[in-house]
Formats: C-alpha cells, sequence, structure tokens
C-alpha cells in the first residue's frame, strides 16, 4: 500500500473519535478550566481571579469536606486491598481447575448489576426497617430497630463493597504470574509466613496492588451515588459540594473551581502513590 | 486448619457480594410492604410498575438512549480500534492514555463540564444532550473492548484472502467482518449497559422533557422504602446479566 495512501485511511479512522474527543471532552474541560478562574463582580461583569479558589482554603467546610473525602476513600482503599487480597489469592494460587474460572466468574457477577441496584440492596439490608436489624431481634441480640444505615461505617462498607472486583482483578492477574516455587523458596529459606509474604508475595504483586488502589481511589473518591444514598447528614462527600454548587446553588463558578480541583488533587495523590511505590503508570495500567 | 480457615473466610465474602443482590430479588416477590416480613408471593409490584405510565414511558426512553448510545459509540469505537491496531503512528501513546485519563477522571467532572458546554452552546436538555454525554463515556470503554479483541486477530488473514485473490470488498466481507464482529458485538453491549446503568452524569445533563429510568429509580430511592424500586432494580439486573451473558456466548463461541 502506498504511503500517502495509508496516512489518509489513518486519519479518516481515527477522525471521528479525534473529533468526538475534542468537542465534547477537551473544549468543555479547558471551559470548565476558564470558568473557573472567573469572578462575577455583578450579574453581567465577570473578571478574571482566584476567588473561588481561595474559598476552597478559606472557607473550612470546602477543605474539610475533601480532606475528609480523601482520608476516607484512602481508608476504603487500603480495607478493600486487606479484603480482596485473600481472595485474589485464593483464586490465583489455591483454587484449582474448574473452581478457579467458577470462582473469579461468581467475583464478577454481583458487578453487572448497576451501582444504583447494588447500593439499594445494602439499604434494604443496613436500614431500621431492614434484614439485618430483623435478624438481630429474631436472635435476641438487639430489643428494638437498629438503625445501621445513613453514617460513615454504611458508606465504607458500600464502597468497598463497589471497589472489590477492581481489587481482585489485577491482583488476580499478578499472583498468577508468580511462580510457587519462589514461595516455597522463601520457606525454604527458613521464612515465616509473614517474611515470605513481606519480601516475596507483595513486591512481586506490587504492579497489581499498585494498579488495583489507583482503581479503587479514583473510584471512591469521585463516588457519588453511595455516599449520598448510604450516608448520614453529615457525612458529606466531595461530589455532593459539586452537585450543591452547580445545581442547587446556580454557582458555576464555585462549582468548576471545586470540580478542577477534584481532578487535579486525584491525579496528584495518585502521582504520589505512584512515586512512593516506585511503579510506573505504564507498567502499573499494563 | 488454615484450609478449613481461608474456605470460610471465602465463603463469608462471597456471601455478602450476593447477600444485597439476592435480598432485592427476594422481596421483588414479597407482598408485603414493610421491609423485612414476609407476606406471601406476589407480583403486586411488577403490576404496579406496569400499571405506572410514566414507568413504562421512563423505561422505553432508557432503553431508545441506550440503544442509540452503544450504536454511535460502536461505529466510532470500532475505528477508533482499527486503527490503533493496524497502525503505528506518533501520537499513539497519547491517544492511549487519553482514553485511560476520560475513563478514570471523576464522572461529575465530565458531567459539569459537559452540562456547561450544553448550555452555552444552547443544545437542549433532553435526548440529544443525553446521547452526547452517553456516548462520549461509553466511548474508551468500547475502544479498548474492541482493541482487547482485535489483538488476537491475524493480521496475514486478510493477506492471505487477497493472495487468493479476493477483491477488497470480498476480503472485507467474508474475513474482516466475521473476525471483529463478535468484537464489535461485545463493545456495544458494553455501551448499551453502561449507558442503561448510568445515573451521575444523567442527573446532570438530563431535561424535563425525556425523563429515564435509572433517574427515576434514584428520585424513588432518594424518598425512601418502595417496594416498586425492588421490581424495577430485579428487572435492571436480569436485563444487565442477560445481555453481558450474551456478550459472553458471542465471544466464547466465536473462539472456536
Amino acid at each position: 500500500m502506498n504511503r500517502q495512501v495509508s496516512r489518509l485511511s489513518l486519519w479518516l479512522l481515527l477522525a471521528p473519535f479525534l473529533l468526538w474527543i475534542l468537542l465534547l471532552v477537551l473544549v468543555p474541560h479547558l471551559q470548565m478550566l476558564r470558568v473557573s478562574f472567573q469572578v462575577r463582580e455583578s450579574w453581567d461583569t465577570l473578571e478574571w481571579g482566584l476567588s473561588q479558589y481561595r474559598n476552597f482554603f478559606t472557607e473550612s467546610y470546602y477543605w474539610r469536606t475533601f480532606v475528609r473525602t480523601g482520608v476516607m476513600s484512602l481508608f476504603t482503599t487500603f480495607l478493600t486491598l486487606l479484603v480482596a487480597f485473600p481472595v485474589a489469592w485464593y483464586i490465583a494460587k489455591l483454587a484449582r481447575g474448574r473452581s478457579k474460572g467458577f470462582l473469579f466468574l461468581a467475583c464478577l457477577i454481583p458487578f453487572w448489576a448497576s451501582e444504583l441496584v447494588r447500593t439499594y440492596g445494602w439499604m434494604i439490608l443496613l436500614r431500621e426497617s431492614g434484614v439485618f436489624s430483623a435478624a438481630l431481634q429474631a436472635l435476641g441480640w438487639a430489643d428494638g430497630p437498629v438503625e445501621m444505615l445513613y453514617n460513615d461505617i454504611a458508606v465504607i462498607v458500600g464502597l468497598v463493597y463497589n471497589g472489590l472486583l477492581f481489587m481482585v482483578v489485577p491482583l488476580v492477574t499478578t499472583l498468577e504470574g508468580m511462580d510457587d516455587t519462589l514461595v516455597e523458596a522463601g520457606y525454604d529459606l527458613g521464612g515465616g509466613h509473614l517474611t515470605v509474604l513481606r519480601e516475596v508475595v507483595v513486591p512481586w504483586a506490587m504492579p497489581g496492588i499498585v494498579s488495583g488502589c489507583i482503581v479503587v481511589f479514583m473510584l471512591t473518591l469521585g463516588s457519588y451515588l453511595t455516599p449520598i444514598l448510604m450516608g448520614g447528614k453529615d457525612s458529606a462527600w466531595f461530589t455532593q459540594q459539586i452537585f450543591t454548587q452547580f445545581i442547587t446553588r446556580f454557582n458555576w463558578e464555585q462549582g468548576a473551581a471545586l470540580g478542577v480541583l477534584l481532578l487535579v488533587l486525584s491525579s496528584l495523590m495518585v502521582w504520589l502513590g505512584l512515586r512512593l511505590t516506585g511503579q510506573s503508570l505504564r507498567k502499573v495500567m499494563g | 486448619m488454615t484450609r478449613w480457615l481461608s474456605r470460610a473466610y471465602l465463603a463469608s465474602v462471597y456471601l455478602l457480594l450476593y447477600l444485597p443482590i439476592v435480598v432485592l430479588v427476594v422481596f421483588s416477590f414479597n407482598d408485603s410492604r414493610t421491609g423485612y416480613a414476609w407476606g406471601g408471593l406476589s407480583l403486586r409490584w411488577y403490576q404496579s410498575l406496569f400499571n405506572n405510565h410514566a414507568m413504562v414511558q421512563a423505561m422505553w426512553n432508557s432503553l431508545w438512549l441506550a440503544l442509540s448510545a452503544a450504536t454511535v459509540s460502536t461505529l466510532i469505537g470500532a475505528l477508533t480500534a482499527l486503527a490503533l491496531h493496524r497502525y503505528r503512528f506518533r501520537g499513539k501513546k497519547v491517544l492511549n492514555g487519553m482514553l485511560f485519563v476520560v475513563m478514570m477522571s471523576p464522572e461529575i467532572v465530565l458531567a459539569i463540564s459537559l452540562l456547561a458546554l450544553f448550555l452555552l452552546v444552547g443544545i437542549q436538555l433532553g435526548y440529544v444532550s443525553l446521547l452526547l454525554a452517553h456516548v462520549t463515556f461509553c466511548l474508551p470503554f468500547v475502544v479498548i473492548t474492541v482493541m482487547a479483541r482485535l489483538s488476537g486477530f491475524d493480521e496475514r488473514l486478510p493477506e492471505a484472502a487477497r493472495d487468493l485473490g479476493a477483491s477488497d470488498f470480498t476480503m472485507t466481507r467474508t474475513v474482516l467482518i466475521p473476525v471483529i464482529m463478535p468484537a464489535l458485538m461485545a463493545g456495544w453491549l458494553l455501551g448499551f449497559t453502561l449507558s442503561l446503568d448510568d445515573v451521575v452524569v444523567s442527573t446532570f445533563v438530563s431535561g424535563p422533557s425525556y425523563e429515564i429510568l435509572p433517574l427515576r429509580i434514584y428520585s424513588m430511592v432518594r424518598v425512601g422504602l418502595k417496594p416498586e424500586v425492588n421490581a424495577v432494580g430485579t428487572l435492571l439486573l436480569v436485563f444487565s446479566l442477560v445481555m453481558l451473558m450474551l456478550s459472553q456466548w458471542i465471544l466464547t463461541r466465536s473462539k472456536r
């Protein structure tokens, strides 16, 4: 094939995608960035300025919610890793043949339901008139209805649940690539369970751990439904503030600034996580 | 002992994985209105669902939206995946990276940036704005799904067809399309489910003229306990399961 024809066909194939990304991702994001630096002096005059960003740092409500969201997301990510690791280990190393495939598939199926449906399922379980409360009363462990919904623990339960799959899959993938003799060698050299885990397994699984953690962290930080539906009155999530500014208060400038901050700070934390663990994004994301 | 412990742990994790979904499905057939009391088997919530005209309309709207969003994103995604699969070019890595950025960045940021754009350009909030937004968040997933399926495709097949005297048209019809069709179907079905399930982006870019199902469910859930939600949630679940099983089936069948 002639070089120019090949160039042309490449461009023709790519054009719709590039156009779409340009018009519906790049332009809107730049527009959002621009709006975030505009200050409304009066109803029809706009000036450049940093007052939205100043608001974020001076009004404690904003940055406190952000820090809270960040800390809870980190905690959720860590918890998800703790829950998922043994599951992934079992699937990758202990299960054999048919049961391996079955366990892996069984892990995927709940996530074919939408986040809304899954969250609603948890609400049925945890609410005051719900299944867990009824079970506790039936067992005689509680005298009256117990409200387990609308608090931070409920939110974390929901978030860990939602993140689980995204942690299990990369972990299984990396652990499957690990040679079992490495672990045996670790034991033969006199290592205990913890030493082998720390010195052999974790370093080997690091790309999977980091990749799972990044995805779960980003999902959690940006999640909207779970904190709103399962959280209490004082467990505000940062995404809710963006919604409030944009839709309830119609303060686009502030909402845009919060959106930019969410994007920038989340990317920063991912970058920091990669640096701290000595991984590169390309290696982690395959 | 350890073996027993690890099995117990695994069993409890899987139990918790399935509990919320099983409970939802079971209670959708519960005749009683209260949360946990069992009032006998009944289809009354499904009945009241289908008697609700606005709900049925929202279902049709959602189906139509998902159908069109999946189709548009598969058409664009297929071309993109072909380009990324076949050619080496400068900026390919940037493009690959961009797919990940769009996929990973918080939905809500995409949602507000699109809302601002639509209002600025004067696109009415309704079917069109929803379609544009849904295609945007489906696109990276579709491209990656199609690309993953194409990576197993032997580049020598089309060449062999040509060497055997097939014209471009015949080659495309008898070799290329049968090979990439399963990949396209998988991408389409993924786009369809993503669109059908979306709440966050739709919350921002939908208007009163075009009500869709997930938003209707969402507003019902926010108000409180509504047994109809169990029924509609179950329907949605069964629908997604059927769609995804279909896509798996198409893929495994094509591999043989």
